[in-house]
This record gives structure tokens, sequence and C-alpha cells, in this order.
């Protein structure tokens, strides 16, 4: 069957190192630096609680076993490949030159624990990207590594990522021609929503989607794809229904506003509908399918989404509401086909 | 269609934007650099006078930060939304297909020319510009709008 | 559009109330004039530190048009500061039966708290009766209050509310902390006790960050960014449990655009399902919450590139008795009433609903109050 669509799952999540886990992938200086310090990654218990069951948890001889098999059973029945992350917080380190190595050893880690040992698994790179011309040289470094297949980013942030102060990691990805995933949560000095600090899981996930929001209104009007017409932004574990509705208001304002970014020479929707793509896992749903279908066809192209379990979270429970009353073709570009334009997974690139 | 005088071209000075009405339609007349320019004074999306608006010249960016003012080609921007229309044919700078105000064709005539001009009587007496005043002005050029 | 009027009800669709304009703003002609209300003992503050212009004053720089309508300058003093111009451009022109007015850029940019705050907020109101209320009944008023100050706001509520032409409270949606904080509950108990709406309008310089993720650089980012403290809003009062302690409160969200709620409603209940019985102080689930405690203006009407995708949305948001019209004039974004929301897309009896019945029963204590101003 040469023609069967490819199956492919955006976003899965191995358990998070540790230090120690790090010290082999790290320069000789730090190691002893960080245990003089106490240093630890933080910000994992931030994004998902351990008590909310949706923590990732961190990396063991018996973590990761776990996490492998259940790609066997939850992921590669049905998945030719997935994209694999992890996280560490490196955002939150102020450290100028200990973030990109803390980011870099994370990557490496990665590669040893998880590429090398399964040829199904295509990875998602971290950077710091506080620190833009450091994050530029990693991207450089893991592109030599053609099974990175992304450039990941925190949606939380110090700025929005269409700022000046990203552009030279913008500049590497896009001669790379990798892909920009930005990803749920984070760790930095400002809140994650546009008031102050809230105190429960509930709101800071509840308003969860607002970095992402603030991002895709910072690119398109600052110019980004303009500037960089291959650049290429996964909206990864952020939901996605909610995105018609920014469009409305953002496609509003730039009627009425843009000749104050006059590089910005279409309506904003069309520049997300050629730049962007989400991943299906969550999804917001209405509690009336109907609604979810007339959701679908509001997004500005019928290719905006790709498939996600999520793992180890949510199972991909769901897509089948999502897939429902989309025609054959379009589930095709849903459940593979449009991560592997994003990602450029080329047919030779998939193992048989 | 027909020619209709709005007035002595001394009554629309250079930088004028102001309203006429004529044929019982509200016209935006704008005296430029490039000449006379006439549009419905209605703005498609909530009915603003355009002649209210703010005139500018057209900023493009090939890329950003990359700067390109072509002060002829002109715009009125709306003075509520701030959506734009080009003067030259009143195309929306946005979606120039789909949103655009009516757009009529102007000229300047000499008084001694007038009579030429085909319905110029009835115009002249639903016009803003009456046959009373017309005759004071003989000596002056006239402003037309082809509606 | 069958769902959404098959839907309405009887009792929010009042014929005869007439236009009601939710979002108005009145200004003053020059600083000065609120001192003529303002205690001489605040005068060198008002001149000289917290008063407008002062350090909390954040310059928007390159805002459009500076905000305002480019046609709505009076021959002296700034849009909203002459009566006769608003009643021309906005009353008569478009058959308004009352509006709302509140100052907005004078009152965010002032002291907040303190006795210097309650001082201000005082003054706005009593020239809000004096030079305004008083002089065309087809005005209402909204309460300014010293925001980050619950005693004081409370304080000043009280002695307003007295005076049923005023119909709202009034806060900036960019408070310093989530409006769900303790600090805040005097505002919502005072509301509650004076049976008034609070309004959340656009605006304020207390928050950390003005979005979810740092400092836009250009008006147009910022601008569109404006729906987010709505949203963050909305997420802190439902889950501060506020409304089972203040079961009676109605927030409206004034300004803040409509689209992104269909999608946060169906984020917090699957959060508030996901978290089970960790959210067990809510008594009802959060879009239900939403539907009996918020309302939403008009402005600035999302605008889909489907136009019946916005009838999709109201038929998603399932609260069609909470939408109420606003045109936010003298602002740069106005909503010409005779333009929005036309019967031939909504239906005619959703847009009487929208242009005046729902107002009709939010404010009916201001509207029995002003009929015999």
């Amino acid at each position: 069957m040469p023609d069967e669509p490819v199956r492919i799952d955006a976003d899965v999540h191995a358990p998070r190192p540790s230090v120690t886990d790090l010290t082999p992938h790290l320069e000789p200086h730090w190691p002893e630096y960080l245990k003089w310090t106490g240093f630890r990654p933080k910000a994992g218990e931030r994004l998902y609680p351990e008590w909310t069951g949706l923590s990732t948890g961190t990396a063991s001889e018996a973590a990761n076993a776990s996490f492998r098999a259940t790609l066997d059973t939850q992921v590669f029945d049905r998945c030719a490949l997935a994209v694999v992350s992890t996280y560490f917080g490196v955002e939150s380190v102020l450290h100028p030159y200990l973030a990109p190595d803390l980011a870099s050893a994370v990557n490496r880690w990665l590669a040893t624990e998880y590429l090398d040992t399964d040829d199904r698994l295509r990875g998602s790179a971290m950077v710091a990207p506080q620190f833009a011309d450091s994050a530029a040289a990693e991207v450089a470094r893991v592109a030599t590594d053609s099974r990175f297949v992304q450039i990941q980013v925190p949606a939380r942030s110090m700025e929005p990522y269409g700022n000046h102060r990203y552009w030279d990691l913008w500049e590497a990805v896009s001669s790379h021609d990798l892909t920009v995933g930005i990803t749920y949560g984070g760790s930095v000095t400002i809140p994650g929503n546009a008031i102050n600090w809230m105190d429960t899981f509930f709101e800071q996930y509840s308003a969860g989607t607002q970095p992402f929001a603030t991002h895709i209104t910072s690119l398109v009007l600052n110019g980004v794809f303009e500037r960089w017409p291959n650049l290429r932004f996964a909206f990864v574990d952020t939901g996605w229904t909610w995105l018609p509705g920014l469009l409305w208001r953002l496609d509003k304002e730039w009627k009425e506003g843009r000749q104050e970014v006059p590089w910005v020479r279409r309506p904003p929707s069309e520049y997300v509908a050629e730049h962007m793509r989400f991943t299906t896992t969550p999804t917001d749903a209405p509690t009336d399918p109907r609604h979810l279908q007339l959701i679908l066809r509001q997004l500005p192209c019928a290719d905006m989404l790709m498939y996600s379990s999520d793992l180890p979270r949510a199972g991909g429970s769901g897509i089948e509401a999502i897939t429902a009353g989309l025609t054959v073709e379009e589930q095709d570009r849903v459940l593979g086909g449009n991560a592997a334009q994003l990602y450029r997974l080329t047919r030779e690139r998939v193992p048989s | 269609m027909v020619n209709v005088v709005v007035g002595p071209v001394s009554d629309f000075p250079l930088g004028t934007m102001r309203q006429v009405t004529a044929q019982n339609r509200k016209l935006a007349i704008f005296h430029s650099a490039t000449g006379f320019h006439a549009l419905r004074d209605s703005c498609p999306h909530m009915g603003a006078a355009l002649s209210g608006g703010t005139l500018v010249g057209s900023v493009e960016a090939p890329q950003p930060g990359c700067y390109e003012h072509h002060p002829e080609q002109e715009f009125i921007r709306c003075p509520w939304h701030g959506w734009e229309y080009e003067l030259a044919t009143g195309r929306s700078w946005f979606d120039p297909q789909h949103n655009r105000v009516a757009n009529y064709e102007t000229s300047v005539v000499p008084s001694g020319e007038l009579p030429a001009l085909a319905d110029v009587r009835s115009t002249l007496v639903e016009g803003p510009f009456t046959a009373e005043s017309f005759s004071v002005f003989v000596e002056d050029d006239y402003v037309v709008v082809q509606l | 559009m069958t769902q959404v009027t098959e839907r309405a009800s009887a009792a929010a669709a009042r014929p005869g109330v007439g236009l009601i304009d939710l979002d108005v703003h009145n200004a003053l002609t020059s600083a000065a004039e609120l001192k003529k209300y303002l205690p001489s003992r605040w005068h060198r503050a008002y001149d000289e530190g917290s008063g407008i212009g002062s350090a909390r004053w954040m310059q928007f720089g390159a805002a459009r048009l500076g905000v305002f309508r480019g046609d709505a300058w009076p021959a002296s003093g700034p849009p909203g500061s002459d009566l006769d111009l608003m009643r021309e451009q906005l009353l008569d022109r478009y058959n308004v039966s009352r509006a709302v007015l509140h100052p907005v850029l004078e009152t965010m940019s002032v002291s907040l708290d303190g006795d210097v705050g309650l001082a201000y907020a005082a003054a706005f109101n009593d020239w809000m009766a004096d030079r305004w209320l008083d002089r065309d009944p087809r005005f209402l008023g909204g309460i300014t209050v010293p925001i980050e100050d619950g005693e004081r706001a409370a304080k000043e509520i009280d002695r307003v509310a007295a005076d049923h032409r005023f119909a709202k409270i009034v806060l900036t949606v960019a408070t310093r902390e989530p409006l769900g904080a303790p600090r805040y509950w005097p505002i919502l108990e005072a509301a509650e006790r004076n049976g008034l709406p609070i309004t959340l309008h656009v605006g304020g310089y207390g928050s950390a960050t003005p979005s979810g993720a740092g400092w836009a650089s250009f008006h147009v980012e910022a601008h569109t960014n404006w729906a987010l403290p709505y949203a963050a809003q909305v997420v802190s009062l439902v889950a501060s449990g506020a409304f089972d302690r203040f079961p009676n409160v109605q927030i409206i969200l004034e300004e803040g655009s409509l689209g992104w709620m269909p999608a946060l409603m169906w984020r917090m209940d699957r959060a508030h399902q996901v978290l089970g019985d960790r959210m067990a102080e809510l008594s009802n689930v959060p879009s239900e919450i939403v539907r009996k405690h918020f309302w939403m203006t008009t402005q600035p009407l999302d605008e889909p590139p489907v136009r019946g995708q916005l009838v999709e949305m109201f038929d998603m948001l399932d609260m069609s008795d909470r939408f109420l019209f606003s045109s936010d004039y003298p602002h740069h974004d106005f909503d010409a009433p005779d333009r929005v929301l036309p019967a031939s897309l909504v239906g005619q009896e959703f847009r009487a609903k929208v242009m005046g019945g729902n107002a009709a029963t939010l404010i009916a204590r201001a509207l029995g109050g002003s009929a015999s101003a």
C-alpha cells in the first residue's frame, strides 16, 4: 500500500530529566556549580502539578521504560512517527551561560535516551529563548541531527515572540528550515495572563491560552513571516477552539490599524493559515457536537490541525469528535499529512 | 450620467475636504496635490463621512521596518475606524475588490464652457451651486462632478 | 438564527424601551474642571502629583487618532466634553433613549486608592451629576470609584447609589490583582447591597503585564490584546467563588469583544471537570456561572470573514438575554447602532433585545429613576 497516508503523533512528552541525568551531557564546570547552588529544575511542577495527574513525571529507568511501553501501545499502534519533547524550565534560568548550556544538555540527553533507541521518534529541541544569540547557536547545532524537527520554546515568555529580541533565533530556525513549537506553560518572572499572578491551577490553566494568543498577534504584526517566509510554528498543547475568535478580532484590528505595520500586507488570518498549525490535544470542546463542527469550519483553513496524543496525559481521546465531520482527505491531513508537511517529514524519512 | 457643478474652484482651495450634496447624494470633494477627487461621503463600514477623515500618502513596506512613502498615492482614512480608500479609485486598501466607495469623475471647467455640458441647466439647480450664484462668478473656473 | 430567536424570552424583549447605549464617554473640558468639585485640600496633590497626567498615566504613543473619532473634537476641549456635540453626533442622530456615561481616560490616570483616590472619585461623580445628568434626562451615569481601595470604593458606591440615575459601577479591567482577590470583595458587596452591576471597561495600568507574555510593540497589537484581561478576570471571578459569596452580583464585560468567550467557557468547564472535587467550592459549572453573572457589550463587534459566523457564536454562547449594545462614543472604534447587528442577520427579536431590551432589565432601577430627573 504505497499510498497509505502517513500517521503522525505531533506531541508526546517524555519524562523530565534530572540534573543527574544531564551531568554526562554538560560542560565539565557545570555539575560542581549546580551541586554547590542546589540547583534543581523547579519549573516542571508548575506546568502540571503532580496532584492533577497530568504531570509527565521525572525520568528514571523505570519511568523511561514505562514511557516507551506506552508509546508502543498508545502511539505506535496507529502512528508511524511521533514528535517527542521534554521540559526543564530553561526559560526560568536568568544565568546567561547556564540556561543555554542546560538546554543543550537536555537535547543531548533526549537524543541519547530516546532518538537513539527508537527510530520512530523525532525530536523537539528546547532552547532558552531569553538569550536569542545562544539559542540560535543551539539551533545550528541540533540542525546537524536530522532527527530533530522542531525547536521548542515555552508559551510563557518575557516578551511576545514577534519582539525583536527573538529575531536572531528566528533567523537561525529559518536558515535551517526547522519548525518552532510553542508549548503550553513555562516559568518566567511575569505572570502568564494579562492581569497578575493567579493562585490556583484552575485559573492558570484556564488562562493558559493567553500567551499563545499574544504570540500569534505579535508574530504576525511584527512581520516575522514577511521577514522569514519559510518560518513555521506549531502551537502545542494549548487547544485550538479559541483561534477563530482571536482571528476575527485580529483581522478587524488590522483593517483599522494596519498603517502602523505596513509590512503586514494581507489579513493576519492568512499568515496564520499558512504558517501555523495546532495540535488536537487538548480540545476545549463545546458540549454540543454540532458546535464543534462549526468551530472547525470557522478555522482559517481546513489544514490547521495536527493529531496529537499528548501522551502521557490525555491519550488522544476525542479525536473522533473532530474527524467525524471531515472529509477523508481532511482526516488524512489532520492525522498525519499536516504534520508531515510542517515538519518536512517526507516519505523517505518515515521508517518502514 | 449627469454633470453637476459643485462650485467655483475658488471655493475649494488646495487641501479642501468637504461634503457637498448633489442629486440627493452626499459627496466628499477633495482638492489634493493630485487635483480634484469626489467620493461618496459615507464609509461602507459604519457610515462615517469620509470628508472628515485624514488625507494620507501610501506607506508600503516590503520588509519590516523598510518604509516606502508614496505621497502621490493618496488615501482618505476614515475618521472612525481608519479604513483607507484610494482617492483616485475609491478602492479600499485592505480589500480593493470587495470593499470600495463610489468614485466620481471630476473636472475643472472654465465658466465659458459650462453651457456646452449636457444637462447643465438642470444639474445647476439640483447641485449645491445654484443658478443664481452661478451668474455671480462667471469669471471663475468650476468644479464639475460626473454622477 | 432560529435557535437564538426561539430561545428569546418574551420578558427581556420590551418594545418601547428604545435604544440604550451602555458605553459612552463624557470628558472634562480641562483637567481644571474637576477642581470645582474637589475640596481645596486636594488641589495641590491633583496639580502636582496624583492627578491627571501623573506617573500612573501611560502614554499610548502611536494610538490611532489619539483613540478618538476624528470628527468628535469640539471647538474646544477633548472629545466627549461638549454636551451639544454629543447630542448631535450620538443621541439625536441615532435616537438614543438612554446613554450610560463615564469618563475613562481621566479616571484611570489618577490615584486609585487612599483618601486622595476617594476624593477624586467623589469629584468625578459630583461632576457627572451636575454637568451631565442634570442637563439631559437621556443621560445615566457610571460610578467612578478608587478601584484599588475596596473599603473606600464601597463607601463611595453607597454615597452615590442613592441617586438612581447612576446605573453601574465602573472598574477598569486591568486591575492590580485579579478581581477574585479579597481586596476587591467590598466592591462586590457594595454592588450587591445597592443592586448595581459592575462594569469592566478597557483601561487601567494596574496589571503586571498587559498580555499573556509581556509588552506589545505596536498599538494595533496592544489593542488586539485588550481581550485578554477580560478573559483573565472572568477566570479569576469564577474561580474565587465570588458569586457564591455575593450571589446577586452582575458583571458587565464592556468593550471586551465577544469572540474569545465560547472557548473560554469550554476550557473552564473542562478544567473544572478534570479537577473534580478540588473545585467543590463552586456551586455550578463555570459556563453556567458565566451565563448567570456576566453580561457582554457588543462593541468592538467581532467581524468574522463570514457574517453568519457571528450568529453561530451567539448560538454557542447561549446567553442572548445578556448582550448589550454599546457604541463607545467618542472613541475611534465607535460602533454605529444603525449598522451593527442588522435584523437581517440576527433576527428582529434578537436585535430588539440587544439594542435595549436586555439593558432595560439590567438597569431597570436607573430607568425608573431617570424618568423623574
